[in-house]
């Protein structure tokens, strides 16, 4: 590498260096906790970025593995999931990357593109659950390229998968079903919306991460799940994805959301549902825990799978995987950690214990899943005609459109300043120099899930 | 060896603002020189001054800047007016219970940021806020106002968050600097026959106008600088109504991960501050009529 003012190079050292001393003070602090004795366990660095619940949730588990294998000390790194992305980068380019760690689906592609990711495949063959993954997962782990051929970066960790939330009473004092399709969904709205009662249809989130509130309808009407064309131009702003924007504009506008909606992130969402102020919202299972905390029960909620749009339905599930770096210096013992915790009976107690769905589908038969108020995520998972999502994050501009770019664009939509034709268009601008940029630098092969 | 006395004694402060100070800004000032992409780490190549080139062209850098100008004078000129008025009441001999006031005053500006922003967000919340509530129920409205979802109002809503917390820095500064000038200058005016009027501009505002200057300097630019409050309330928006400059250079660098450009913002920022005070110092004449600066 060239000599540069501000290299990552020069960070590394420094970075490292005071790793070194922190390590060794941390290091010193431990050894005179235990009374002096010496510790020659491997020592396996396993960084998670989660809930505090799901922190919590691991724990048990870990002290678990430990007991079965003596020979290996987990040291368990919490990351807060707000600055997740910025801190994992910061531990992989910084030089001490963990050895397993916890990753988001749409992360996959980028810490691929790094080359921070062991690829599993020599180890994953031997395994003997690969086979046992819901289609939903084998789906998803194909779209988000964590399975590529024989390549594995990084085995299903849960599925967040949505489904339609509505209040219960709200449907029987109007006599209504929950809909099947977008079009009965939108009349249903019509109906249990009144704003002289205080009462809107959908729970709309136009804030920062409004952007899974509208994607999902985009791709229910164009029934499909690509970015760009064979010539790199981005499509999100063909006549279909403008007609599924609009849907969700005219949402707003015809004021079956509250007014207010338009700076709901995702707290003020699930809080406006459960108030009582909305009927509907979309959300994943762990939300059903903060439903029943806050007085609704399986009386007054319903849950059912995502209505159907003109073409397709949308399984919007951002699971996640657990990894192990390529730069870890304890393969073996990483891997024998990674296959254990990642296994189906781990799976099942961590998934029932943190409201996620567990990936094999053996699990989705116990009990707790297949029943009441979670039975509707199973369906989703098990829906063999549902489009799976996927993120271009091989671009490095995905942060800005995700993060920034798209929330302005229909932010300004929802204030009347522009159409859903322009917001997308903008985008699609956006999308196409940042592929361009790509093909340009690194060639015509982009990353793209199979068809 | 006697010459160079002073500048050894000097020589640990220069080398801490150095170390401190100098050398993280010419390291900003290098990367904004760079395309420095988070994501793309060992692909930074020389761009000269492209990115600056660029943020001519960006519309999102001209709004916030305006959002900027707005966020601070608005925010300065209320803070000023209020903090003054305030620390002339504290001065005042007869006003009872004045010891309890000065500690109450001062209490907002021993919150932080982050807690400010959510009280005044969760009051000024479009649906279940307590100032929506007390309008309605007063019947100054009939609809409840969305003060963070308009646009025309979520700059204004940060804007009185800050204006209600910055108020204190003002008050107490000022009554510093009022209770630092000699009751015999106010006996000579008296003996003179001067009005409270003129005893106000003839002796208070002079006096207290070092204190001003400075005051009202430091707070320009922090609340140029802060980020913090707006981005907790609006997080920017809606639509980038809210969005001030600092907090553009925030969500490029740590939403974006485009840290060279953010970089080459933030030197735009310091740049604005840098002409700011100049500025302001010679309009102010604060090193007297004749001094350059």
């Amino acid at each position: 590498m060239l000599p540069m003012p501000d290299t990552p190079e020069r960070d590394t050292l420094s970075r490292r260096a005071a790793l070194k001393i922190g390590g060794g003070a941390l290091l010193g602090a431990a050894l005179l906790g235990c009374g002096g004795s010496s510790d020659d366990r491997k020592v396996l660095r396993f960084m998670t970025a989660q809930t505090l619940e799901k922190h919590r949730s691991l724990e048990p588990l870990i002290a678990e593995f430990m007991e079965i294998h003596p020979g290996i000390r987990i040291e368990h790194v919490k990351v807060p999931w707000d600055q997740a992305h910025s801190k994992y980068l910061t531990a992989i380019l910084g030089g001490a990357p963990p050895d397993v760690m916890t990753i988001p689906s749409w992360w996959v592609t980028e810490f691929r593109a790094m080359g921070a990711l062991e690829d599993l495949g020599p180890w994953v063959r031997d395994w003997p659950h690969l086979q046992g993954y819901t289609e939903q997962v084998k789906r998803l782990t194909r779209a988000t390229m964590a399975f590529d051929g024989d390549r594995v970066f990084g085995l299903p960790t849960e599925v967040a998968v949505r489904s339609m939330f509505y209040r219960t009473e709200w449907l029987q004092e109007h006599g209504l079903e929950p809909a099947q399709t977008r079009e009965e969904w939108r009349t249903l709205l019509e109906q249990i919306t009144d704003p002289g009662r205080q009462r809107y249809g959908y729970a709309l989130r136009g804030a920062r991460g409004g952007f899974w509130s509208w994607w999902p309808i985009a791709q229910e009407y164009a029934g499909s799940n690509a970015w760009f064309d064979d010539d790199h131009r981005c499509i999100i702003n063909s006549p279909e994805h403008v007609a599924g924007l609009s849907y969700w504009n005219d949402l707003y506008q015809d004021g079956l959301a509250p007014p207010d909606s338009l700076n709901w992130g995702f707290n003020e969402l699930v809080q406006g549902f459960w108030s009582g102020l909305c009927g509907t919202m979309e959300q994943d299972p762990e939300v059903v825990r903060t439903c029943l905390e806050h007085g609704l029960d399986e009386d007054t909620l319903t849950i059912t799978v995502m209505p159907t749009g003109p073409r397709a339905r949308v399984a919007l599930s951002d699971g996640g995987y657990t990894s192990m770096s390529s730069a870890s210096r304890n393969k073996d013992e990483a891997w024998t950690f990674l296959s254990w915790l990642m296994a189906p009976e781990q799976r099942l107690r961590y998934c029932r214990d943190v409201n996620m769905i567990p990936p094999f589908a053996e699990n989705l038969r116990d009990p707790a899943f297949g029943q009441g108020l979670y039975q509707s995520f199973v369906e989703m998972v098990s829906d063999p005609a549902i489009i799976q999502n996927w993120y271009p994050n091989y671009l490095p501009e995905m942060g800005e459109f995700l993060e920034v770019r798209v929330t302005e664009e229909h932010q300004k939509m929802l204030l009347k300043r522009q159409s859903p034709r322009d917001a997308l268009d903008r985008l699609a601008d956006f999308l196409t120099s940042a592929q361009k940029n790509y093909v340009d630098r690194h060639g015509p092969d982009t990353p793209r899930p199979p068809a | 060896m006697k010459r160079a006395e002073p500048y050894l004694l000097l020589t640990p402060a220069y080398l801490l603002i150095a170390g401190f100070l100098f050398y993280p800004m010419a390291t900003v000032f290098l990367l904004s020189l760079r395309e420095y992409q988070l994501m793309d780490p060992l692909n930074t190549p020389f761009v000269g001054l492209d990115q600056y080139a660029a943020m001519a062209g960006d519309e999102y850098f001209w709004r916030s800047l305006w959002n900027s100008v707005v966020w601070v004078v608005v925010s300065l000129f209320f803070q000023f007016l209020l903090g003054f008025c305030l620390a002339l009441l504290l001065n005042s001999t007869r006003f009872w219970g004045r010891g309890i006031f000065q500690a109450v005053v001062f209490a907002p500006w021993a919150v932080s940021g982050f807690l400010i922003a959510i009280i005044w967000a969760w009051l000024l919340n479009g649906e279940f806020g307590l100032v929506n509530d007390l309008l309605i129920r007063t019947g100054l409205v009939d609809q409840k106002i969305g003060f963070l979802s308009r646009g025309e109002t979520a700059l204004l809503s940060c804007v009185l968050a800050n204006i209600w917390f910055g108020v204190t820095f003002f008050a107490v500064m000022l009554f510093a600097a009022l209770q630092a000038i000699p009751p015999s200058l106010y006996e000579a005016a008296d003996m003179d026959g001067a009005t409270a009027w003129q005893s106000f501009w003839r002796v208070t505002a002079p006096m207290v106008k070092p204190a001003i200057v400075i005051t009202v300097l430091l707070r320009a630019i922090w609340i140029f600088n802060w980020a913090d409050l707006i981005w907790v309330m609006t997080g920017g928006g809606p639509a980038g109504a809210s969005r001030t400059l600092s907090l553009y250079v925030f969500q490029k660098a740590f939403l974006g991960l485009d840290f060279g450009y953010s970089a080459a913002l933030g030197v735009a920022l310091t740049v604005v501050s840098l002409v700011f005070t100049a500025v302001f110092l010679r309009a102010t004449r604060f090193y007297g009529d004749e001094a350059a600066l």
